[in-house]
């Protein structure tokens, strides 16, 4: 594409950070051009998360160069996450959209008319009115408490939602943390998609509803997310490095605390959230990761395997995307130390029946899409495999 | 392609065509009753393995499905399954199928769904995720297909629905495909008259074999003498 300065228009549109989720250095370059380079904040390595703004843009066509951050991509494998609706829905700008060398990627973008705000992101970025505009749709339901689990370091109250029948203590237990670490949006949708699936009235849903109560921490680093930090490998620690023994996040604590005493010795079943690193081979596809308590690793067989038979989502799941203990990243061993990440230190529990981490790729998983709707298809599938894994598992 | 897993041959001598069922045609509701939801089709309604040594009881399961608004559908998925029905009669037959296929959109390997039907003048109906490939006719041996819907026209995870009308009086057979095409706009896609050489009218027994990749829905199948 070819881009015409246009000398007569003045600069007056804007490029902000200033809403929840933003991220991002920017510097404009003549009157057409934003450069936008990753705020890392505390973290302490290259990492790639941005969310910008575009405001008063309309009609124009801007040009957009996205930094790479110590040589590494801020550039996802289906271009950038655009949204014209203030971050309520995503669209990927396409992998043809951008062209990306050893120093930035860029993109061009023509604003409609009506295009007063739209939304830019490595990712699809998912903040607390996200949540908030999930759950408005399940006001009053009677199996949703929304809670508060603590405050957090910045003071501010962070969400806990229980999910469980008000006529009977369920027989099993599931716990769901997801945003460890803050940048990683799209084990969000994932959540929703798990939370749609115990709600829904089907036949699975239904189940879930009489069986299994529900302890779901959708922000587990809510500051993070709340101002747009990378979250992942935050100084001193980040929030998935802190299950050990030397916890400095309350969130964090108050998971470790409450988690325990709410499943109450029956068996539970955790899940933590994330998204990897942007491009490559282990991080263009969706892994279940294999804990360290060895006893978890059939269960964790067996639930993928479930989620491959019966589950019906955009995504393909397959039983190879287990990651092994002690191949790609999934190296610590018990030589480490106790376990500092979330599903570490939950496969450690008594009643633990399976823990594991899903780590879903930003936008591209073996060839399908990662969108905000095969993200939720997954949590579906997700919440449908529960059923016959708990049902197959040792009655309590 | 690379590596047929049956040829047309070797589907006769298996003897899928074989009379084991008093049922005339096929037109058994894909519902339950007769099939049960959340379990294998195998044993019920003339449904088997193909093979002996290939028994995947996951391989075909009934199931509501999500998004076509739990409407009940078999889901095939590694799948090599026969059916023996009987031959159709008459100088007219239709089979109609409605089917839809999950698959990765890049990175596809060779994948392929086949529906054979002994006799039929069109030997199989085929979907192949590859950029050769699509949704067409088989020549039955796994290896040459007729392309009627691109691959890049095909949506994963949409329902088409199939049809076939074979005139033996008239020696010639007409396809019909409707759905949705990948980027959302209708598809109708029409082929009549294709004419064909037998002296032998009439379908008997099919055998439906699915890659593991390609996941298929089947929500309606159908083969009837007119
Ligand atoms: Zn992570």
């Amino acid at each position: 594409m070819i881009l015409l300065p246009l000398s007569s228009a003045l600069a007056d549109y804007s490029v902000t950070t200033d809403f929840p989720g933003g991220n991002a250095m920017i510097e404009q370059s003549g009157e057409d051009t934003i450069r936008i380079t990753p705020d890392l904040r505390d973290t302490t390595t290259a990492w790639f998360y941005w969310y910008v703004a575009v405001k008063g843009a309309e009609g124009k066509t801007l040009h957009f160069e996205v930094q790479r951050v110590a040589g590494e991509s801020s550039m996802g494998a289906r271009g950038p996450g655009v949204s014209v609706d203030g971050g309520k829905t995503w669209k990927w700008l396409g992998s043809d959209a951008f062209k990306e060398d050893d120093k930035k990627a860029e993109f061009s973008y023509t604003f409609g008319p009506q295009d007063k705000d739209v939304r830019f992101s490595v990712g699809m970025p998912y903040v607390p009115e996200n949540l908030t505009q999930f759950l408005s749709a399940h006001k009053g339901n009677p199996f949703l408490q929304q809670k508060v689990l603590t405050k957090s370091s910045k003071g501010r109250d962070v969400p806990l939602l229980i999910f469980s029948n008000p006529a009977r203590k369920a027989p099993y237990t599931v716990a769901i943390t997801a945003r460890n670490h803050a940048c990683e949006m799209m084990g969000s949708y994932v959540l929703e998609g798990i939370m749609e699936g115990l709600l829904a009235e089907d036949a699975q849903g239904k189940w879930l509803r009489d069986n299994v109560d529900f302890f779901i921490v959708p922000f587990a680093d809510y500051d993070g997310v709340a101002d747009g930090d990378q979250g992942k490998n935050r100084a001193p620690h980040d929030h998935n490095r802190d299950y050990g023994d030397e916890t400095i996040y309350p969130e964090i604590a108050a998971i470790k605390a409450q988690l325990p005493a709410w499943s109450a010795g029956r068996p539970l079943v955790f899940f933590d959230l994330h998204d990897p690193a942007l491009k490559g081979e282990y991080f263009e596809t969706l892994f279940f990761l294999e804990n360290l308590n060895e006893s978890l690793n059939a269960p964790l067989e067996r639930f993928v395997s479930l989620v491959e038979r019966d589950g019906q989502g955009l995504i393909r799941v397959s039983p190879n995307m287990i990651m092994k203990h002690g191949t790609g990243y999934n190296k610590k061993t018990s030589e480490d130390g106790p376990p500092l990440h979330a599903s570490g230190w939950a496969g450690q529990l008594p009643n633990a029946i399976l823990s594991t981490t899903v780590e879903l790729a930003y936008a591209n998983v073996s060839g399908y899409e990662v969108t905000a709707e095969s993200a939720r298809e997954l949590g579906r599938d997700m919440a449908w495999a529960l059923v016959p894994f708990l049902q197959e598992s040792k009655k309590p | 392609m690379k590596k047929p897993t049956v040829t047309l041959s070797a589907f006769l001598a298996l003897g899928v065509l074989s009379m084991s069922s008093l049922r005339a045609d096929y037109t058994v509701p894909i519902a339950d009753p007769p099939f049960s939801l959340g379990k294998s089709i195998i044993g019920i309604e003339g449904w088997e393995h193909r093979v002996d040594a290939h028994k995947n009881e996951d391989a075909a399961r009934l199931a509501r499905v999500r998004w076509d608004e739990g409407r009940p559908a078999i889901i095939l998925s590694g799948a090599s399954i026969k059916n023996d029905f009987p031959k159709t009669e008459g100088s007219k037959a239709r089979v109609s199928l409605r089917v839809a296929f999950l698959f990765p959109q890049a990175n596809i390997e060779l994948q392929q769904f086949r529906l054979l039907i002994g006799g039929a003048p069109f030997p199989e109906i085929v979907f192949q995720s590859n950029k050769d490939g699509g949704l067409g006719i088989g020549d039955g041996t796994g290896r040459k297909m007729d392309v009627l819907v691109p691959y890049s026209e095909v949506k994963s995870r949409s329902y088409y629905t199939i049809t076939v009308l074979v005139d033996y009086d008239q020696m010639a057979y007409d396809v019909t495909i409707s759905g949705v095409k990948a980027d959302g706009s209708p598809l109708n896609f029409e082929r009549k008259g294709v004419g064909f050489e037998s002296t032998n009218p009439g379908m008997q027994g099919m055998a439906i074999i699915t890659a593991n990749s390609v996941r298929s829905y089947i929500s309606q199948l159908s083969i009837e003498s007119l």
